[in-house]
């Protein structure tokens, strides 16, 4: 025979999960990163000119202006730029036609680049810990463009 | 039984059975189904953000290990028999998400461990989830054979 359902037990998984979730902090972005905006600066791993970081950040504007989303990571490798946004929940029932308009927008606006666009998380997540991982001087160049060929070989798993 | 065939008698009862019979709390029972329904899949979320944040795993191919992880802790918890609570509390909203699909296994499998391994567990434990396999594995058989056939005419 079952005994009536006790409301302690649900109460107490319930409250447990809500404060583990508030525990983690630990002043990093990248632990907040599928959680909340971060807001990360754009990562600039080769050539590194005040000209190229400007042109970075008209990049990271131009994706935060549409509507869609609303927080951008951006990391650039010579002419291969890696973008990656995270969308609003209204608008996620559109993410693969707004992956297609934020495209087609750097590729006209920026025609000297090669764009990887990705709206998912962990590309997300990746590239502000490779930010993280250089601003702490853990990675030297050669490690940064590793990475970066990694990150963007996880965009061909996708399909 | 048609109302015309009852006879008189028969239909003074039906109509005091009505009378004290006790109304189904529709919506209290949605209520707790939105709730139960709606944990479990913040759990799952939370699974999902567990092997992004800490394994190789992308949004899309993170799906698949979330699935199997909750359907096991469905299985230990049926097992302890701490998931039938949950689905006498929660109904529909505890059987709708996957972890139903891992319930159906292994409470077959309990119900008929008394007629043996081999003839009882084994051959009753997808009697109930078999369906599910069946249906999942025919409709994507299905699809797969309309989009190749779109893409063979060349859609």
């Amino acid at each position: 025979m079952i005994k009536p359902f006790k409301k302690q037990w649900f109460w107490a998984a319930f409250l447990s999960i809500l404060m583990l979730a508030g525990c983690q902090e630990d002043g990093q972005k990248s632990s907040k990163a599928l959680f909340s905006r971060v807001d990360p600066a754009p990562i600039l791993i080769s050539p590194k000119s005040p000209k190229d970081q400007g042109e970075l950040s008209e990049i990271k504007k131009t994706v935060i202006t549409d509507k869609s989303t609303y927080d951008v990571a951006v990391a650039r490798k010579d002419k291969e730029v890696l973008v990656s946004y995270k969308v609003k929940h209204s608008k996620r029932f559109q993410m693969k036609k707004i992956e297609k308009t934020i495209t087609h927008k750097l590729e006209k606006k920026f025609p000297d680049y090669t764009f990887a666009v990705s709206s998912d998380y962990k590309i997300f997540l990746e590239i502000v810990r490779l930010g993280e991982k250089l601003d702490s001087k853990k990675f030297d160049k050669k490690k940064a463009e590793k990475r970066f060929g990694e990150i963007k070989s996880l965009k061909d798993e996708l399909t | 039984m048609p109302k015309k065939n009852l006879n008189p008698e028969q239909q003074k009862y039906q109509q005091l059975q009505k009378q004290h019979e006790l109304k189904r709390p529709v919506l209290m029972n949605c209520i707790r189904a939105f709730w139960v329904g709606g944990l479990i899949c913040m759990i799952g979320q939370a699974i999902t953000y567990f092997y992004i944040y800490f394994f190789n795993f992308t949004e899309q191919t993170a799906g698949n290990p979330t699935v199997a992880t909750l359907i096991f802790i469905v299985m230990l918890l049926t097992g302890f028999g701490i998931y039938d609570h949950l689905g006498q509390f929660g109904g529909a909203g505890s059987a709708v998400p996957v972890t139903g699909f891992g319930n159906a296994v292994i409470s077959a499998a309990i119900e008929h461990r008394s007629e043996g391994y081999v003839l009882g567990v084994g051959g009753n434990i997808f009697k109930l989830a078999g369906s599910v396999i069946v249906f999942g594995t025919f409709s994507a058989f299905v699809v797969a054979l309309i989009k190749t056939i779109i893409g063979m005419i060349g859609g």
